[in-house]
């Protein structure tokens, strides 16, 4: 008899720890600090990056869209890259693929 | 491949696929969502509001429930149902044909009979006997809906406590609370619609899965809110993020992760979308509902709460501001009523009654404050343990005094005694006669399944045709032996 994987947690819980946890606020700001920093090329070669970072691939022209489309929002305000970063390490597919 | 879709594609079988097709798309299309009540397929649940009330198919009596477990199975001999007759064999061999064919935990041999262990007398306009040991409760006990001929199928606490939450012994089946919040979503949308509140100490047996969504999308598990400290953690943003980038990211995260399951068609990826915005909403409600500090002194008084520390008082007075927040199902655990007499906290002349001091008045204050708000019409609490305890004095190892200053009592599934209280059911009942011992039903028994077919006729479901298609079976709570409902409680 097939049983399937016992599943994995999936509450509102996980998602204010991913999101406001102090290690998960570290996680993205040292992940926004290598796309600001370290990473070389243009903002959308950064995200990219930053993207197969945290997903293991590279974003589609869409997803890519998105990042920057959030990032140009949020320059004003400061935090960008980490605001970006903390979006990538939430992604469904980092937190579970 | 991704092991949930994987499991996803194991789930759909020919057979479904056939029968699906029988109709056209459009049935397709709502047999995907899988929620039926019966013949006419439900409103379906939207996966970026999966909590959004829906109404049963029949009126429901209730609308919300509060469960109090007691971890470990008290000993309802002691408290709730007086045995004449196992008074006077009290320290008498069992006779044989109690024994015959049983199987315990511990008991060995020959035990001897152990009539009740406090004096009891009858209470109320009812008359129901009860014993010393809940003063408080006493007061309420015109109330009362008392079942005494509960059964499960099981006689230790992993399995008992999955068949009490789940209807079924082994792990994977969703629980109450998650059929239910799947079933008719939830009063509230800036809360969880099922919460899970410990006393601290021990947790169930069987873990998390006493409260988990099993085969249901994992949106409907039980959130389990600590009662120390702060009841949720990370509430609040990081240094630099205010609610407008918070809204901003979530927006972009969103539009990403509903990018990934229109790719992968996980439908978990749809509950994670919704948990982040529970996450959102909850930042601002959690911390106003969740602080029993904004009660009265008065009101934390009559509970005996303790802020800020694990305590079932505190955990009580949480049940009622949570359900009177539209949280549609509220469940508490407390631990260590395991009373074997093995030792000074599970022996029944001591730590037993220093169990019984620290739930008696937070219960008997969540009725009051439950009536006086007038919660009580449309609210059901429910009092119970995953089984009962023999009448036989357990004697470990076959010894009848390897514990001399302890005395103990091994586990009973064939008997027990459960109280409800509130909408829908007979107050001051007293259902079900046991044998002259206590020990196994004499008339009237009610399985576990056949409360969980009561629990929800009372919500307004019909319990066999509430199902969800899994494995090739449309499974239920109530699974798929007989199960009725015990119309004599009901109001």
């Amino acid at each position: 008899l097939h049983h399937p994987p016992h599943p994995i947690q999936n509450t509102p819980l996980q998602s204010l720890d991913t999101l406001n946890s102090p290690a998960h606020v570290e996680f993205a700001q040292a992940l926004g600090r290598r796309m600001e920093l370290e990473i070389p090329g243009d903002l959308a070669t950064k995200l990219a990056t930053g993207h197969r970072i945290a997903t293991s691939r590279l974003p589609d022209e869409k997803r890519l869209a998105g990042l920057v489309a959030l990032f140009r929002k949020m320059e004003p305000r400061g935090n960008a890259h980490t605001t970006i970063a903390s979006v990538l390490l939430n992604l469904d597919e980092a937190l579970v693929k | 491949m991704n092991h949930h879709i994987q499991s996803s594609l194991q789930h759909r079988t020919r057979r479904h696929f056939l029968r699906d097709c029988a109709t056209g798309l459009g049935s397709l299309y709502l047999a995907s969502l899988g929620k039926t009540f019966g013949a006419a397929t439900h409103a379906t649940p939207d996966p970026s509001a999966p909590l959004l009330p829906s109404p049963p198919p029949f009126g429901p009596r209730v609308k919300r429930v509060i469960h109090l477990h007691m971890l470990g199975a008290p000993s309802t001999l002691d408290l709730f149902h007086y045995k004449q007759e196992l008074a006077r064999y009290n320290g008498k061999d069992c006779p044989k044909e109690f024994l015959e064919g049983q199987r315990f935990a511990f008991i060995q041999g020959t035990p001897k009979l152990l009539g009740p262990q406090f004096p009891f007398r009858q209470f109320g306009k009812s008359g129901a006997w009860m014993s010393d040991q809940l003063p408080h409760l006493t007061k309420h006990v015109d109330d009362l809906c008392f079942v005494h001929t509960m059964v499960t199928d099981q006689f230790n606490h992993g399995p008992a406590e999955l068949m009490a939450h789940t209807g079924h012994p082994v792990l994977g089946h969703p629980s109450i609370g998650s059929w239910v919040t799947w079933g008719l979503g939830s009063e509230n949308q800036n809360l969880p619609g099922f919460i899970v509140l410990m006393s601290g100490g021990q947790m169930p047996r069987s873990g998390k899965s006493v409260w988990g969504s099993g085969f249901l999308p994992s949106v409907y598990q039980g959130v389990q809110c600590r009662s120390a400290g702060d009841p949720v953690l990370n509430l609040r943003n990081p240094d630099g993020t205010d609610r407008a980038t918070r809204r901003a990211a979530l927006d972009a995260l969103a539009a990403l992760n509903q990018q990934t399951e229109a790719e992968f068609g996980d439908a978990e990826t749809a509950t994670r979308i919704a948990q982040y915005e529970m996450a959102f909403r909850m930042q601002l409600t959690a911390p106003e509902v969740m602080d029993i500090s904004s009660e009265t002194d008065a009101v934390r008084q009559a509970y005996g709460c303790t802020p800020g520390r694990e305590s079932f008082a505190n955990n009580c007075l949480l049940a009622r501001r949570l359900v009177e927040n539209g949280v549609r199902f509220v469940q508490l655990f407390d631990w260590g009523w395991d009373s074997h007499g093995d030792s000074e906290k599970h022996a029944i002349n001591l730590g037993f009654k220093r169990k019984c001091g620290e739930i008696d008045q937070p219960v008997s204050a969540l009725l009051t404050d439950l009536k006086q708000r007038g919660l009580l019409d449309d609210t059901l609490v429910i009092w119970s343990g995953e089984f009962g305890r023999t009448p036989m004095q357990e004697n470990r190892d076959g010894l009848a005094n390897k514990f001399v200053n302890w005395i103990g009592r091994d586990h009973n599934p064939n008997s027990f005694t459960l109280w409800m209280a509130g909408a829908g059911v007979k107050p001051g009942l007293q259902y079900g006669e046991t044998d002259p011992l206590g020990y196994m039903v004499a008339k009237n028994p009610v399985h576990i399944r056949d409360l969980h077919a009561t629990l929800l006729h009372l919500l307004g479901i019909n319990a066999t045709r509430f199902s969800f298609p899994y494995q090739g079976l449309n499974q239920k709570l109530i699974g798929v032996k007989p199960a009725r409902v015990i119309h004599d409680l009901l109001a």
